[in-house]
């Protein structure tokens, strides 16, 4: 069993598919970092002068129409009070600050959970493709067959390459977030401040990472068994690509009460522990009005892990039952 | 459906000198258009030892028996044995001793030779150094850094044969080994079998060409429509199924036309030749004619085919109709 894994694993890492996804990944994870680093870089000294020119400019015109703006906001808000007694138009905050100017210094301890959630997208991505067609490539080629003259044993044959596909990418997912962190991390201290990045959030950011590196081993083991059922690379990205674009996209926009049912909302739900979203509550109310609005909904850690979890279950399950009876030709 | 008892030509061998036995083995593909029955009670045995030629014409079921005793594919019912063990619950215990080549061979095509060798050597742990020997026993030594997907026909079907050859096994089943290979490569693996038969080993090799098997096999079975038709000794088989005939050549056919056939033999004219049928022996053709002054000049022995053979056999076995029936 550990010897038919190692082969696989072999077999994993000796193809061009991975080779090319891994490549992507990594040219991937560069122009994160470049995106990390246009958002750390601080403006330049003449975009500041620019921005200070603006904001005098700004301060002037103030002096000038500042009272008569105040006075208009008022007007309307007392308006709008008639309909909504509780209606703000914040009309004592029009003032021109020069915190409002320019740019926000970036900081690592809020930089970093995003960059860590759109890494492991990526990397989830990677491992379905390499896991898919690290299998599927078996069948469409006939080389399956001859495997079974080899080793007969078909839940041995499918536990070493579902094993391998998911092992082999643990390295992979470990590589990639590692080198998005120290890249981050080594741009934000020298464009931007690491302040306030504390043992617990270090602590988290690990957790998260973990989480991630367990979602790209269950991705790389589902597209595997996709790769089983569908017997052709290609087939399991169309259905893949179908999936998200149709009901992802499509359905989930159309049907904001399944979002929970979605995939990148569980995603996120696992990764950072717990998701919130919006979703719209419509009423009628005493008046008679129809009217909508959004609020900001929590799905929990809880639901993301065990639905996920529950998918991959029953993807890998489906498709040793299925490899277990299948005639191979 | 009754099946027609096959006809043994030799007693049945008591199971432990078989190296393969089935029983009742059937199998119906089914699809979109139905079913089709293509193996359909099928009894095979094959002895222990020495090259055993596994004939019938395209999509009588060879590959499909093949396949069912490696556990590719399940069979619908009966049973199969390979060295005594039933299969395919058994088949862990006896696939390291079987070496196979299902119809075309299959590798990892972006590979080289070498490396599809190496992932299934470690498969079987089976030390390394092996594979460079047996890349080199079949000929592939200076190709085997190449892609697979480079090689032509002729090397795939070595590479296949090398595969084999990693477990060292005492049965080789090879399903129609010398598909798209030309003169040369068919004498190399024709060849191979006969060593490795002559070794002790047994191999049960399928194909529809009759003179193929006939040059290698010692015994041999033949199939149609999924059941087997006959088995036993080449030449107990195939010298017994079809009398040979003769092509004569001689200067005025009509007349040695008639003086044969008044001689109580079956003769027709084909093309300026005369053809006796059912009659091998040359030598008494050519001392009736030349006792009316007609002379031999061509004298062809006409080898029965496969098709004549199973063509017999079908009829014998009154099949035919049941084909057609299906
Ligand atoms: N996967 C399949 N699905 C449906 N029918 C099949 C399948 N494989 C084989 N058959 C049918 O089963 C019958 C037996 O096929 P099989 O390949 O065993 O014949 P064969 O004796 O090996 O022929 P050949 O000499 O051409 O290789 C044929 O009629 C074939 O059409
Ligand atoms: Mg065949």
């Amino acid at each position: 069993m550990m010897r038919l894994t190692k082969v696989e694993l072999r077999r994993l890492f000796s193809r061009r598919l991975t080779t090319v996804a891994l490549l992507g990944a990594l040219a991937v994870t560069g122009l994160m970092l470049f995106g990390a680093f246009t958002e750390a870089k601080p403006l330049s000294a003449p975009e500041q002068a620019a921005q200070q020119a603006q904001f005098d400019q700004a301060k002037k015109d103030w002096a000038v129409n500042g009272d008569q703006q105040i006075q208009s906001c008022l007007d309307a808000q007392a308006e709008q009070q008639k309909l909504d007694p509780k209606a703000n138009f914040g009309c004592n905050q029009m003032e021109p600050n020069l915190a409002n100017w320019g740019k926000p210094v970036a900081k690592f301890n809020q930089m970093m959970p995003n960059i860590l959630l759109a890494g492991s997208y990526l990397l989830a991505f990677v491992a379905f493709l390499v896991g898919a067609g690290f299998v599927a490539a078996e069948f469409s080629s006939g080389s399956m067959a001859n495997w079974l003259t080899f080793e007969p044993r078909r839940l041995r044959v499918y536990v070493s390459k579902l094993g391998a596909a998911g092992l082999g990418l643990i390295p992979v997912a470990v590589a990639v977030l590692g080198l998005l962190t120290a890249g981050s991390w080594l741009i934000v201290d020298h464009l931007a401040s690491t302040a306030g990045t504390t043992a617990k959030v270090w602590g988290d950011l690990a957790l998260m990472g973990g989480r991630a590196v367990a979602l790209a081993v269950a991705a790389a083991m589902a597209g595997a068994a996709m790769g089983v059922l569908l017997r052709h690379t290609a087939a399991v990205l169309g259905i893949a690509v179908g999936y998200l674009v149709l009901v992802e996209g499509v359905f989930g926009q159309a049907f904001q009460g399944a979002r929970p049912w979605l995939l990148q909302l569980n995603f996120n739900a696992w990764l950072q522990h717990g998701a919130t979203y919006f979703a719209q509550t419509c009423k009628t109310d005493a008046q008679g009005n129809y009217n909508c609005q959004g609020v900001e909904k929590v799905l929990s850690f809880g639901h993301g892990s065990a639905y996920l979890g529950l998918l991959v279950v029953l993807t890998v399950g489906l498709a040793a039952l299925v490899f277990r009876r299948r005639d191979v030709s | 459906m009754t099946t027609p008892a096959p006809r043994h030509l030799q007693p049945s061998p008591s199971t432990s000198e078989l190296a393969i036995s089935t029983r009742g083995l059937r199998k119906t593909y089914r699809n979109r258009k139905g079913r089709h029955v293509a193996v359909a009670g099928l009894d095979l045995d094959v002895p222990l030892g020495g090259v055993h030629g596994f004939l019938g014409p395209n999509g009588s079921g060879k590959t499909t028996t093949i396949r069912m005793l490696l556990g590719l594919i399940r069979a619908d019912a009966g049973t199969m044995s390979i060295f005594d063990r039933e299969v395919p619950q058994h088949l862990p215990e006896v696939v390291g001793r079987v070496g196979a080549i299902v119809e075309s061979p299959k590798f990892f095509p972006a590979f080289s030779g070498r490396k599809n060798l190496q992932l299934l050597a470690e498969a079987i742990d089976c030390p390394r150094s092996i594979v460079d020997q047996v890349l080199e026993q079949s000929g592939l030594g200076g190709r085997g850094k190449d892609k697979y997907k480079t090689y032509s026909l002729g090397m795939k079907q070595r590479l296949a044969i090398a595969a084999t050859l990693l477990k060292e096994p005492d049965l080789l089943i090879f399903d129609e080994p010398t598909n798209g290979l030309d003169p040369a490569g068919i004498r190399e693996i024709r060849n191979t079998m006969r060593s490795l038969g002559e070794q002790g080993k047994t191999v049960l090799v399928s194909s529809h060409i009759l003179d193929e098997v006939e040059q290698v096999a010692d015994t041999v079975s033949i199939i149609g429509h999924g059941r087997l038709l006959a088995s036993g000794r080449v030449a107990d088989v195939i010298g017994d199924q079809t009398a040979t005939s003769l092509r004569v050549g001689v200067a005025d056919p009509v007349t040695a036309q008639r003086i044969l056939t008044d001689g109580g033999l079956l003769v027709r004219l084909d093309g300026g030749l005369l053809v006796v049928e059912g009659f091998s022996d040359g030598a008494e053709i050519t001392r009736r004619l030349a006792a009316h002054d007609l002379f031999v000049n061509e004298l062809i022995p006409v080898r029965a085919d496969l098709e004549s053979v199973f063509l017999e056999l079908t009829a014998d076995e009154g099949l035919e109709t049941a084909g057609a029936a299906r």
